[in-house]
């Protein structure tokens, strides 16, 4: 099985170069012979990736410890979805993973006409291969997943007890998919500049491509952050580590991709394709990120070569881009003009401080290593740094998504906009000096919510306009609602993206300003208050299984008059197999705070030590990601729209 | 060869006039951002004798040492850990009020961040300890 698995790896390597050379000299040619030679390698490179895949798999099910990556992810212990994910807990398997996304999409670009105008296509087709040949290259060269032992062990050593949680088994594909699904519009984007067609289909092509990519990109940091949250037990769920923030530029530097292109006008899209390659080669930076070791990360998978490569390939696809840029700079381009108070105008700010944001967060994640290289001072960025130096950044990009709705495109009177502002804003405003009335004082957190509250309320503002112009018609206050959102399906689906970014960015700013911590010592029976709730210590439990030694405290939860709300658990448990203790949190959630449980020790005389933090507000990051998915989601199921007017959300009535 | 560009009005002049100044002004304001947030926040490595000889101060720092054998000390009514960190001949009396770290033991390496509070003892707001595990980089931190 390993050398059926290891050949076709290898014999993938060769065709997908074969098909780059085939398709890119029949693109240049013209020549329909090399072209269609080169779509069938395409096609069996994907067959064979997909046998590697198989083998692997079953390698995995079979629990065929001769094999290093077997032996290193699997036991016999392991339940049957947690054998699945070890199929992308370590290297070798999740280049593989990527590798059969990428695979797969070449062949469902080389087998759809209709995804993009035929020169681009061409050549995009072509730069995929060079992608699939990349990959299976590293896999064959550098990092084998059939690679054997020459005496199998009895047992393996298993999944590491952090990545046993359900989100984890969903992430790293989820990311590992929108990697590869970058790679579609990046390879439509090197070809739009080699060959100068970028027309509006071609912009069309690439935006949905990028959206699908961007969907993905954010499902998975989501989940991971979800993960870090219930798994990791420090109490939060973002740390600012470089592999996290690795994965987060691309994203904003995604979205930068697909504002410049709702603009539709020639002034702004000449910066789509640029941007969308950008976003690529740091999908490619993250991958490294997370393979070098060279910036150390609690989630890196420890030293090896294969950083060195990519860091490689990262270099040639920019120089070629650049180069491609540099020679495309002359095409022209016809601008509009548009006035400083215009949708286009504050696209393209977005898109700006997005890339600022990005940058931001770059250098605060290179600022170590580079400092120990450049001036050989060991030194560390502490978490204050992202929240200093992004927050301006921030407020920034967030109002100026509570006012963009609002701007008409080309020009927008002063006048007009602080007539339709005025509702909104006063909504805004007065929730906030009630917020001050509560006692919310801190002059971040106020500035947030009056921008956040204004981003909602300038939407539901404008929606309920919307469906309120419907109402005449005899239909219950939801079928309304439902048509006008059906009515313009894109325009409302961004919106409610929009309206998700607002739900993070309170709970984001709630939970980090008003997060409270309290260490406790509890005896069997003893109680705790804490404001508004007590908590009691009614048993612990101490056992041995053939994985681990749990630990765990049993915790009742009661109001503070005393009703029963929940019996919390947390644990703290010696796996054998990693030799490392790991925390199991408590959670207790509502939508108005998280009360959060660490076991920190179980004493020799009874005692037990616990953390418990009370996170405001977290459980709407999550709705609030939720709704931004969704949000993508529905953009995405609607058909793109065949007039370029209406690209820009439905915003039909303008001029073309 | 590429189509010759469009001549220049004096409207596409001024606007590539406004492009540069706008994307100057903001590399500016990024650079500014990037660096007076970094120096707030830089934590630096300094070992145990540099830490002594500069004295008590209120910018935090990065210790890395070992733990003494026997010198732990967890008190857990009051949720307070010290320890005795050595790097060479140099000792470094450690106090840290949390969650006792789950691989804190005799003889491992440690990094700990913090300030010093008097001549021999500092104050640890966050501990790393290094273990040897599949996940190289797996120091669990505590804060």
């Amino acid at each position: 099985m390993t050398i059926i698995g290891y050949g076709s790896l290898l014999l993938a390597c060769g065709v997908s170069a074969y098909a780059a050379l085939a398709l890119a000299w029949g693109a240049n040619q013209g020549a329909v012979a090399w072209r269609q030679s080169g779509r069938n390698a395409i096609l069996s490179a994907a067959a064979l990736v997909t046998v590697a895949m198989a083998a692997l798999l079953y390698l995995l099910f079979a629990r065929d410890f001769s094999v290093l990556y077997v032996y290193s992810h699997t036991s016999t212990r392991q339940a049957l979805p947690y054998t699945l994910s070890a199929l992308w807990a370590g290297q070798e398997g999740s280049l593989l993973l990527w590798l059969w996304f990428v695979s797969l999409l070449a062949a469902l670009v080389a087998q759809s006409p209709r995804l993009a105008s035929p020169a681009a296509r061409r050549y995009a087709q072509a730069a995929l291969a060079v992608l699939q040949a990349f990959l299976a290259l590293i896999l064959v060269t550098q990092s084998n997943p059939f690679a054997s032992l020459a005496l199998p062990p009895a047992e393996g050593l298993g999944l590491n007890p952090l990545l046993e949680n359900p989100w984890m088994v969903v992430h790293p594909p989820l990311v590992f998919a929108s990697y590869a699904l970058y790679s579609v519009p990046c390879a439509l984007a090197l070809a739009g500049l080699l060959t100068g067609h970028q027309d509006a289909a071609f912009h069309r092509t690439l935006q949905r491509w990028n959206l699908w990519a961007w969907l993905f990109l954010g499902g998975g940091i989501l989940l991971g952050s979800l993960w870090a949250y219930l798994e990791l037990g420090w109490g939060g769920y973002w740390g600012w580590d470089p592999v996290e923030n690795a994965s987060l530029v691309p994203w904003l530097t995604g979205t930068a991709a697909l504002h410049t292109a709702i603009a539709h006008r020639g002034l702004r899209q000449k910066w789509t394709a640029p941007l969308t390659i950008v976003t690529f080669l740091l999908c490619l930076f993250a991958a490294f990120v997370t393979r070098s070791g060279v910036i150390q990360s609690v989630h890196a998978f420890g030293r090896s070569s294969v950083g060195i490569m990519f860091l490689a390939f990262i270099g040639l696809v920019a120089i070629l881009a650049a180069f491609l840029g540099w020679r495309s700079r002359a095409q022209a381009v016809q601008e509009a003009e548009a006035s400083l108070l215009s949708r286009e105008t504050g696209l393209s700010f977005t898109a700006m401080i997005l890339c600022g944001l990005a940058l931001v967060i770059l250098a605060g994640t290179l600022y170590a290593p580079l400092s120990e290289s450049l001036r050989g001072a060991a030194v560390v960025l502490g978490a204050s740094f992202y929240t200093r130096a992004s927050a301006p950044l921030l407020v920034a990009l967030l109002a100026l998504l509570g006012v963009c709705p609002l701007l008409r495109w080309r020009d927008t009177s002063a006048r007009q906009l602080g007539r339709e502002l005025a509702a909104p804003l006063a909504f805004s405003v007065i929730l906030v000096i009630l917020l001050f009335a509560l006692g919310i004082r801190e002059p971040a957190a106020l500035v947030l919510y009056l921008i956040a509250s204004l981003i909602g309320a300038v939407i539901l503002w404008q929606f309920g306009q919307e469906a309120w112009r419907r109402r005449d018609e005899g239909l219950s206050p939801w079928q309304v609602i439902g048509r006008a959102f059906r009515a313009r399906r894109r325009h409302h689906g961004a919106h409610l993206v929009h309206l998700g970014i607002a739900l993070i960015a309170i709970a984001i700013v709630s939970s980090s300003l008003y997060q409270t911590e309290q260490l406790l010592t509890l005896r069997e029976g003893q109680g705790a208050n804490l404001p508004g709730y007590t908590l009691i210590l009614r048993d612990t439990i101490q056992e041995q299984d053939a994985t681990r030694q749990r630990n765990a405290a049993l915790l009742e939860l009661q109001s503070a008059t005393g009703r029963h709300l929940a019996y919390l658990t947390p644990e703290r448990n010696l796996h054998w197999s990693i030799q490392q203790w790991v925390t199991e949190v408590a959670l207790h959630i509502n939508l108005r705070e998280d009360i959060y449980i660490i076991l920190g020790s179980l004493e020799q005389d009874g005692a037990v030590v616990l953390q418990v933090l009370r996170n405001p507000l977290v459980v709407w990051l999550w709705i609030g990601g939720g709704l931004l998915l969704l949000g993508a989601a529905i953009v995405l199921s609607s058909a793109p729209p065949e007039r370029a007017g209406q690209a820009a959300g439905g915003v039909a009535e303008e001029a073309p | 060869m590429q189509a010759q560009p469009a001549r220049p009005t004096p409207a596409s002049r001024r606007r590539r006039t406004r492009t540069v100044i706008g994307v100057v002004a903001i590399v500016a304001i990024l650079i500014y951002l990037v660096l007076s947030s970094a120096r707030g926040a830089a934590v630096y490595y300094v070992t145990i004798a540099e830490l002594k000889s500069q004295g008590a101060s209120a910018k935090a720092v990065r210790v890395s040492g070992v733990v003494q054998e026997g010198s732990i000390r967890w008190d857990a009514e009051g949720s307070l850990l010290r320890f005795t960190l050595v790097e060479g001949t140099e000792q470094l009396a450690i106090t840290y009020h949390g969650l006792r770290p789950d691989m804190l033991r005799d003889g491992a390496s440690a990094i700990v961040e913090g300030k010093l509070t008097a001549p021999n003892e500092f104050a640890a707001q966050t501990i790393l300890l290094q273990c040897p595990s599949k996940y190289e980089a797996a120091a669990t931190a505590q804060s």
